[in-house]
């Protein structure tokens, strides 16, 4: 029967303002996915995880695991601690195990004391039994319950967290995926009865070997074999033991390379995106200097020589100018009639006479008619009205400091009018570099992201791959040299144990008493029982290796199905030193190097779904899987597959995942989480949907998370 | 008197603008330097600033003459401001007024040498209102809204607001 | 595991079959409630029951070497 999950609530816990209520998840058997962006409560959920299970948190100012006590205060709400002064900050979990239900709930029982906080933590369980909730009150059975959630020994497998994942499956040393092997067949009991054998086969040698003594007191060779094999059992004991040093420096060693190798394989790749990162870099400054030089020009467009933006609407005043010229011109000749006033010729008309003719509008002087306003009226008028003489004459002549100034901004005339266009323009060029810049920047923080899942260094420097080679030559050279050692330290054994064989021959020959031989059989028979235990528990190790490895290319092929590269073949070899090595072989059963990170990290989930599909046969884990990884370097092809195979290793999977969210989309989904949702709801992925949303913005300390069931 | 002589007697008189603006023309101005920028926008040399002021107090409309109890500082001589086309479109705007403070175009063709200077102080009186009017604004700006001249376009907003 | 399914891997171990020369048959008919006739295969049960009862090595030592030497 599967520890299944149903439900999880936070109580003002990090972005979990507010009651249990507010912020509950019920799950179901299956995948439970919850999908939300960066920053809108996915670690922060996990970490609700761990601090009920291993009393630990996530630090993401920090980037490491902190006893979650040290942290209290970072993982209450900002908003709560901002409003109140007494609070209770939780976390709780409630599932199922054989028919029991549990509901275990850390908090914490936050008072302000002055200008710091009084914490009190709680951990309280109940069990219901018979629809009655019974409080759990024992220390060690509380213990007992938290663990039914999910054991210590497969915790590091079912909580897979960010960039830990390379680190889950250990393959290098004796403690890693061996131990994990043997725990996953149920041979710790043979491991101790291999033990227990060795030492009663050691205790029989000394026991026959006295008794050898004891009986052939008299006999000066059965002494001296005997001591010759006492020295020779001396040696192969201290041998053994120096054996296992080596076996532990070689193992060392081989972790070493294997680090350096996951390292130097990604190297190609940290240059590449370190050269992405450089081009970047001087592409944003080329535009940030071309946006700069903008913006500084703006003063100088202001007093531009043919457009300046300084008289931007003030076009007007250039007709204006010209009409008063007009004026001034027309004023100026006006006044120049009056000094030169028109002379009539002799036997002209008298002012008497004029004053008829406008009046009758008839020109007497050419018998025509002159009606009123016409040009022949209006120049009868004209002369009627001639000045009389008089002497005037204008003193300046500014005409020319107007013309001046009519040449100097006559062009102004035509660009004052689109100044406006052109700022707008010029604000529309500004702002496109800006978000250049901006999209430059992005594209720069992508290529660093790839970096550093290379496993670039943000301090490291170009000579860190430099020092790596020179490491991974050592390791090498490490690794021949201890391989050489247990070599010839196995040798030595061989000989040496050959060479006891011998001295027991020629002491039987030597002496041969009904006593002795009881002890000589003893002897042989605990060390071929030595033996065959031993040799039962590599068999049974050997097989559970073989159908682990099975059992993982199946998972590896299903999790790259559909990959354009293909992803090789998974092979588990165990080592001279008991561990268990897994590397990736071509078609032709060479190593297959330069697979990208996404294959790297397929073979460890591929070796982690094949520990726990193999634990019990055909059975189903039987335990949550919870996993805050990042998904997005698979790509959809992985994680459609993922979703695909998952309900059939776990019984229940809780999934935080970003890479369904869209943040401009209404219902915050992907196509990818579209088609997720549907097939969750036709049924094709059992289990549950969830969407974590902010509904207010905030500063990531005030941030409030509120969760959506598109699928309950 | 002729056309240069006028502009020569134009030229040579050096606007003034009211010492309390001082601090605001030094911080928005970069005496002598045209390429650097520091925190908040500015011209490039005083007379910009003073030639901007004037366009300001214009669009305005506004004028803030200086009363003979204030403490001044004179400026640069008119006849070297740059560019001469923003110069010469400046002296264009306040001739257009020129009615409005008592001088009719065609009378100066006639007029004395004393109404001519008359002219000419009255016209640089003109020059200074609406210069320190612009002062004024922007002043109330940096005092109020100091935020707005991190904005590298600031002086063109406010061209734009007044337009 | 259990010792019952320790015992049906070691059963299986070829050594019974070589060093011991113990049959096919012989060996599918042992079982742990059973008491055996093959020493050795007793003296591995011994070695499981005392694992699993958590004796010392040393009562374990004593009963294997009352079994070998009442023989």
């Amino acid at each position: 029967m599967a520890t299944i999950i149903k439900s999880i609530s936070f109580q003002n816990f990090y972005n979990y303002y507010g009651s249990f209520n507010d912020n509950t998840y019920l799950f179901k058997e299956g995948i439970n996915i919850i999908n939300a962006d960066n920053n809108m409560g996915k670690s922060k959920f996990y970490n609700g995880i761990l601090w009920i299970l291993k009393s630990t948190v996530y630090d993401s100012d920090l980037k490491r695991m902190v006893s979650a006590n040290s942290s209290f205060q970072k993982m209450a709400s900002g908003k709560v601690i901002n409003e109140e002064t007494n609070f209770n900050m939780g976390v709780n979990i409630t599932f199922l195990d054989c028919d029991s239900k549990y509901s275990v709930t850390k908090s914490v029982q936050f008072s302000k004391n002055g200008n710091s906080w009084n914490t009190n933590e709680k951990l309280d369980i109940l069990q219901t039994i018979e629809n009655r909730d019974i409080p759990v009150l024992d220390t060690f059975d509380k213990e007992k319950i938290i663990k039914k959630i999910i054991p210590t020994e497969l915790i590091n497998y079912a909580l897979l967290q960010g960039e830990s994942m390379e680190d889950l499956v250990d393959l290098s040393s004796h403690n890693g995926l061996s131990s994990t092997i043997e725990t996953l067949a149920g041979i710790k009991n043979l491991i101790e009865i291999c033990e227990i054998s060795k030492e009663l086969s050691q205790k029989t040698k000394k026991l026959s070997n006295e008794k050898e003594k004891e009986i052939n007191s008299s006999n000066n060779r059965v002494e001296e074999l005997v001591q010759e094999s006492e020295l020779l059992e001396n040696r192969i004991d201290s041998t053994k033991t120096q054996i296992e040093t080596y076996k532990t420096e070689l193992s060392e060693a081989k972790k070493k390379k294997d680090n350096l190798e996951a390292i130097l394989l990604n190297a190609q790749n940290r240059e590449k995106f370190r050269g992405v990162q450089k081009t970047l870099q001087n592409e944003i400054n080329h535009y940030k200097e071309k946006k700069n030089n903008k913006l500084k020009n703006i003063n100088s467009m202001l007093f531009s020589e043919y457009s300046p933006w300084i008289l931007m609407g003030l076009q007007d005043q250039i007709m204006l100018f010209d009409n008063r010229r007009q004026e001034l011109t027309a004023a100026i000749a006006t006044q120049k009639v009056i000094d030169n006033p028109i002379k009539l010729p002799e036997g002209s008309p008298d002012i008497p006479s004029l004053k008829r003719m406008i009046r009758m509008e008839f020109c007497e002087v050419c018998g025509r008619q002159a009606p009123r306003n016409s040009d022949p009226w209006n120049h009868i008028k004209l002369v009627m009205e001639r000045p009389g003489d008089k002497e005037k004459s204008s003193k300046n002549d500014f005409g020319s400091f107007y013309s001046n100034i009519q040449t100097t901004i006559g062009a102004f005339s035509l660009s004052i009018p689109k100044i406006a266009q052109t700022i707008l323009e010029y604000r529309e060029k500004a702002d496109e570099l800006e978000d250049i810049i901006i999209q430059k920047e992005e594209e720069k923080e992508n290529a660093k992201l790839e970096f550093l899942n290379a496993g670039g260094s943000e301090t490291g420097s170009d000579n860190t791959d430099k020092q790596n080679i020179s490491d991974y030559t050592l390791a090498e050279k490490d690794i021949l040299k201890y391989d050489e050692l247990i070599r010839k330290g196995e040798l030595s054994l061989n000989q040496w144990r050959a060479r006891l064989k011998q001295i027991d021959v020629e002491i039987k020959s030597i002496s041969t008493n009904s006593e002795i031989e009881k002890y000589r059989q003893f002897k042989e028979i605990m060390a071929s029982v030595e033996y065959i235990l031993n040799n039962s528990r590599e068999r049974i190790f050997d097989e559970i290796l073989k159908s682990l490895e099975i059992n993982a290319n199946r998972k590896y092929g299903e999790l790259t199905q559909g990959n354009l590269s293909a992803g090789g073949k998974l092979s588990f070899t165990k080592q001279a030193d008991g561990t268990v090595q897994v590397s990736i072989k071509n078609v032709n059963d060479g190593e297959l190097t330069g697979l990208g990170t996404g294959f790297q990290r397929m073979k460890q989930l591929s070796i982690i779904m094949a520990i726990i599909s193999s634990k019990i046969g055909n059975k189903q884990f039987d335990y949550p899987f919870i996993s805050d990884a990042p998904f997005s370097e698979f790509g959809d092809n992985f994680i459609n597959n993922f979703f695909k195979i998952a309900p059939n290793v776990f019984s229940q999977s809780i999934i935080l995942i970003k890479e369904l969210y869209d943040p401009m989309s209404e219902n915050y989904l992907n196509d990818l989480g579209i088609k997720i949702l549907k097939k969750m709801e036709n049924g094709v992925i059992p289990g549950t949907f969830y969407v974590n949303v902010i509904e207010e913005k905030a500063d990531t300390t005030n941030l409030v998370t509120k969760n959506k069931c598109y699928k309950g | 008197m002729d056309g240069s002589q006028l502009r020569d007697l134009i030229g040579q008189k050096r606007p003034r603008y009211k010492e309390q603006y001082r601090t605001l023309i030094e911080s928005i101005s970069k005496k002598g330097d045209s390429s650097g920028k520091g925190d908040f926008s500015s011209f490039g040399a005083f007379y910009q600033t003073y030639m901007y002021a004037i366009v300001i107090g214009i669009k305005l409309d506004k004028q803030n003459f200086i009363q003979a109890s204030e403490k001044t500082n004179d400026f640069f001589v008119f006849s070297q401001w740059s560019p001469t086309s923003i110069r010469d479109y400046i002296l264009m705007m306040l001739l257009n007024k020129s009615e409005d403070f008592g001088f009719k175009l065609v009378e100066l063709e006639n007029a004395g040498t004393e109404a001519i200077e008359a002219f000419v102080i009255e016209l640089i009186r003109q020059i200074e209102g609406y210069a320190n009017a612009g002062f004024e604004y922007l002043q109330t700006k940096w005092d109020n809204e100091n935020m707005k001249f991190r904005n590298p376009f600031v002086f063109v907003n406010f061209l734009e607001e007044l337009s | 595991m259990t010792t019952e399914e320790i015992l049906n891997e070691v059963l299986q171990s070829p050594e019974l079959q070589t060093i011991y020369q113990l049959s096919k048959e012989d060996l599918q008919q042992e079982n742990f409630s059973m008491k055996s006739k093959f020493l050795v295969i007793e003296i591995i049960k011994t070695i499981m029951t005392g694992q699993e009862n958590h004796r010392s090595k040393e009562q374990i030592f004593q009963i294997i070497q009352k079994q070998i030497m009442h023989l």
